[in-house]
């Protein structure tokens, strides 16, 4: 029995040399091995940023809500993430990135438990999902509990996260209450009230770091100049897909929601691109149609397409099409000036105090 | 807990090192130790349906007592239908339950009348198929008086339970199993290594074979409407190699398991797609089912033995309880009915025992009638397959309608077609190698005698299974 012992040890020996290091490294970063039930139950985070589990983004969130109970939700896409906790007098949750189609808002919506106590949902409506032209089957809807495998990540991943590891340069933050890499080595990741920390992004930001992906919106440029990766052109809107909206809003009647829809931010300069190029008609013609919806069921809307009345600029961006949380600050300001309801539980007083101290684009950091 | 997961990795081990070295060769420690890991084992998935395990485990052990001692043939008859009634009562609550309602109510419907009763909200537990037919097998061994009836509640136990098989079989025989329990293992590292290459040779067919085939096949079939008919056959394909390579894979590494714990079960595959007919093909594929349903019901049904109509009969009953067993759907109600279809013709020609021994035996090669005979026999086991895979019958005809409608000879057409051609090669290298080894138990009994060729295998298995695994599926048998 010991030379079957000593043989089946020494041909697994390299076998797990292979998988061995990087698994262990996985369960040091918390990439693999976490067992989010008991993380979500014990509120034990601050960070979760997993380098490669964005497909359960949903149901990590879906859990938290539901624990939580908030009284007041943001929902839509990346594009709401900058929202924040302290942005408002009550329970705040910011349930943003979790819906990428008009289709999924409402049954995303209807994830959260009946025992919940919202009461105000903030609804970011991404314009592109209006265009005809827009390839939606491209974005899949994050759904999975899981980010690849239950309990390790795939042979490939595991090496990308072993040299990821092995060149990283920067300063190894406090890994206390952080989850995945992302959080641990950049800073990046979903905080307790589910608003996004950009972390190190916002540094290179700050800095003007040429080799930041979208430095200038050059990315976001190219989008506009190849009409395509969300940018198709297009004069009108696809007219069905309001009746996502339609839907909504009988289901938020109906549960005693108090709604609110806004059209996120582009950069400045990004819009001025838009709509001189006369290739995005369409975002105009959504706007006719949620003002119509708007005084027909009285549900307050904003367009904050440009920067019109926010007067914010292209410094408050983080990319193309993603304000920072000044961008959103002001957002705030705004409705609460002109919606009594929602006045009553955004906090005025402090977002004016933060936006005033800010010394980054994270102003309350 | 799955057999291609790092807890099992962790898992086999300990109870390994447990098994030979801390209960020092104990016959009773040794089957204890059998009987905690096991429900170890199953509890992983869900503890409380360990319950229903250990429920029928003292009531067949109880049965079995009471009828060693009784003469009265009708109350042994009442025992027995006691076993049979609790037992399949059990598979019923838990697998049939929402289908007979839900038919039931489709039924009322048809007739006008709209009735709202309760569906039941529960889970199917995990092998729930597998270890019922296996404890049934003892109480009918034991009343027709084939079998002793066990006085060992342990070693009874661990029959029922033993964790290599008890999720997904091979569904072992009272009389082959339950003995084995008796006697006193010992070590034999002839048997452990032979394990070990089955074991490998299973992982390799479950993890690089099916999972792989599994993503095409999903791919296909989820969206069939969108395809034309060669990449319909070809999704066919891909689920009758993602079947055979989790299924088969799956029991190899069962017996390869029993085999390092000093076990012997019965072969469950012997290479079936080199069939030569559909009856051959029945006594190679699912082995321990499909001589279970010959030896418990075919043959007290009469088995061949009476006229036409009670031969026709039979294979129909058989065929759609063998259909049925695999699940609540109509969709294994039809493949079970077409297998029976495709049986029928050689059972009225007598042509159902024509080839009882292996294709091309002393031959390197089949010759061209063998070849178009498992050529044909293949084709009609893909298109079966298809309603096996299909979610409801309707999408079962209209795939198979597709495939000859939408342009079978055309060029096959997916995302991913030249991932996909990779796949292909590796089923070819599986045909390739199972015909090398048609004859034996399993794929890695004929290797190399000189060990750096053996080693340069083992490793070049070990690198698939860990650089070309396809995305984590769970053995499709553990749904039955």
């Amino acid at each position: 029995m010991k030379i079957f012992i000593k043989k089946t040890v020494l041909l697994l020996i390299p076998l797990l040399l292979i998988l061995g290091t990087p698994n262990y490294l996985a369960f040091i970063y918390g990439e693999a091995f976490v067992d989010f039930e008991k993380v979500i139950e014990g509120d034990r985070f601050e960070l979760i940023g997993q380098k490669f589990s964005e497909s359960n983004t949903l149901w990590l969130k879906t859990k938290i809500i539901n624990k939580r109970k908030p009284l007041i939700v943001a929902l839509g896409s990346s594009r709401v993430l900058q929202f924040r906790r302290q942005m408002f007098k009550d329970e705040f949750f910011n349930y943003g990135y979790t819906t990428t189609k008009n289709s999924t808002i409402l049954p995303t919506l209807k994830l959260v438990s009946r025992e919940s106590k919202l009461k105000y949902l903030i609804v970011g409506i991404d314009q592109w999902n209006f265009n005809k032209s827009w390839d939606k089957t491209s974005y899949p809807n994050y759904q999975s509990r899981f980010p690849r495998l239950k309990n390790s990540l795939d042979v490939v991943s595991l090496f990308t996260l072993v040299t990821e590891i092995l060149k990283f340069e920067g300063n190894h933050t406090s890994s206390k209450g952080k989850i995945g890499l992302n959080a641990i080595h950049h800073g990046n990741g979903f905080r307790r009230d589910g608003s996004r920390n950009y972390g190190v992004l916002i540094d290179k930001l700050f800095k003007g770091d040429t080799t930041y992906e979208d430095y200038k919106f050059q990315d976001t440029f190219r989008r506009i100049e190849d009409g395509n990766r969300r940018f198709q052109y297009g004069n009108k809107i696809d007219t069905s897909q309001l009746n996502y909206i339609y839907d909504l809003i009988d289901y938020c009647e109906s549960n005693d929601i108090k709604l609110i829809f806004f059209l996120p931010p582009f950069a400045p300069t990004v819009w001025k691109v838009m709509t001189e190029s006369g290739n995005y008609s369409y975002i105009s013609d959504l706007d006719n149609h949620m003002k119509t919806i708007s005084m027909k069921y009285d549900i307050p809307y904003f367009n904050f397409s440009g920067p019109g009345v926010l007067n914010y600029t292209d410094e408050e961006m983080i990319d193309g099409f993603h304000g920072s949380e000044s961008v959103y600050s002001k957002i705030l300001l705004h409705i609460a000036c002109e919606n009594s309801d929602f006045a009553e539980i955004i906090d005025t007083e402090v977002i004016h105090g933060a936006l005033e101290s800010r010394e980054s684009l994270n102003i309350f950091d | 807990m799955l057999f291609n997961s790092l807890d099992f990795a962790v898992f086999l081990p300990i109870v390994f090192v447990l098994y030979w070295f801390v209960t020092k060769h104990n016959l009773r420690l040794q089957n204890a130790l059998i009987v905690a890991a096991s429900y170890v084992f199953y509890g992983w998935w869900d503890w409380r349906f360990l319950s229903l395990i250990i429920f029928s485990t003292f009531l067949d052990f109880s049965i079995g007592r009471r009828l060693k001692n009784e003469e009265n043939q009708k109350i042994r008859k009442t025992l027995l239908w006691t076993s049979i009634i609790i037992n399949l009562g059990f598979l019923g609550v838990f697998k049939y339950y929402n289908f007979f309602l839900d038919n039931f109510i489709a039924a009322f419907s048809f007739f006008g009348q709209d009735i709202q009763p309760n569906s039941l909200n529960i889970i199917l537990p995990v092998g729930i198929s597998f270890y019922t037919f296996q404890t049934l097998s003892y109480t009918i061994d034991v009343y027709k008086k084939k079998l002793e009836p066990t006085e060992d509640l342990v070693a009874f136990s661990a029959f029922v339970c033993f964790f290599p098989q008890l999720v997904a079989g091979p569904i072992e025989r009272a009389t082959n199993l339950l003995p084995q329990f008796y006697k006193k293992r010992t070590f034999e590292y002839d048997k452990a290594v032979d394990g070990m290459r089955q074991i490998l040779w299973g992982l390799f067919k479950k993890v690089v074979i099916a999972d792989n085939c599994a993503e095409y096949a999903n791919l296909i079939f989820n969206n069939y409407q969108d395809y034309n008919g060669s990449t319909l056959l070809l999704g066919a394909i891909f689920f009758t190699f993602q079947i055979y390579g989790d299924f088969s894979g799956y029991s190899d590494i069962a017996i390869g398991t029993s085999r390092l714990f000093g076990f012997n079960l019965m072969q469950n595959f012997a290479t079936p797609y080199f069939s030569r007919d559909i009856a051959e093909f029945w006594r190679r594929w699912h082995i321990s089912l499909s001589t279970w349903f010959r030896d418990y019901l075919y043959i007290p049904l009469g088995g061949s033995r009476g006229g036409t109509w009670m031969k026709v009969r039979n294979t129909f009953i058989i065929f759609l309880v063998s259909g049925f067993w695999h699940g609540a759907n109509w969709t294994f109600i039809v493949w079970g009915g077409l297998n029976a279809l495709y049986f029928l013709p050689l059972l009225l020609l007598k042509r159902n025992r024509t080839n009882l021994g292996v294709v091309a035996e002393g031959r390197m090669l089949p010759n061209l009638r063998e070849l178009w005979q498992m050529g044909t026999t293949f084709l009609l086991t893909v298109l079966a397959w298809v309603f096996f895979r299909a979610e409801n019958t309707t999408i079962g005809l209209d795939f198979l309608k597709d495939i000859f409608s939408h342009g079978v000879l055309e060029v096959p057409d997916f995302s991913g077609r030249y991932q996909a051609a990779i796949i292909l090669i590796l089923i070819l290298v599986l045909i390739f190698w199972e015909w090398r080894t048609r004859k034996e138990r399993h794929g890695l009994i004929l290797l190399p005698k000189q060990s750096w060729l053996r080693y340069t295998i083992y490793y070049g298995l070990l690198a698939a299974i860990v650089f070309y695994s396809g995305s984590e599926q769970e053995f499709i048998y553990f749904q039955f």
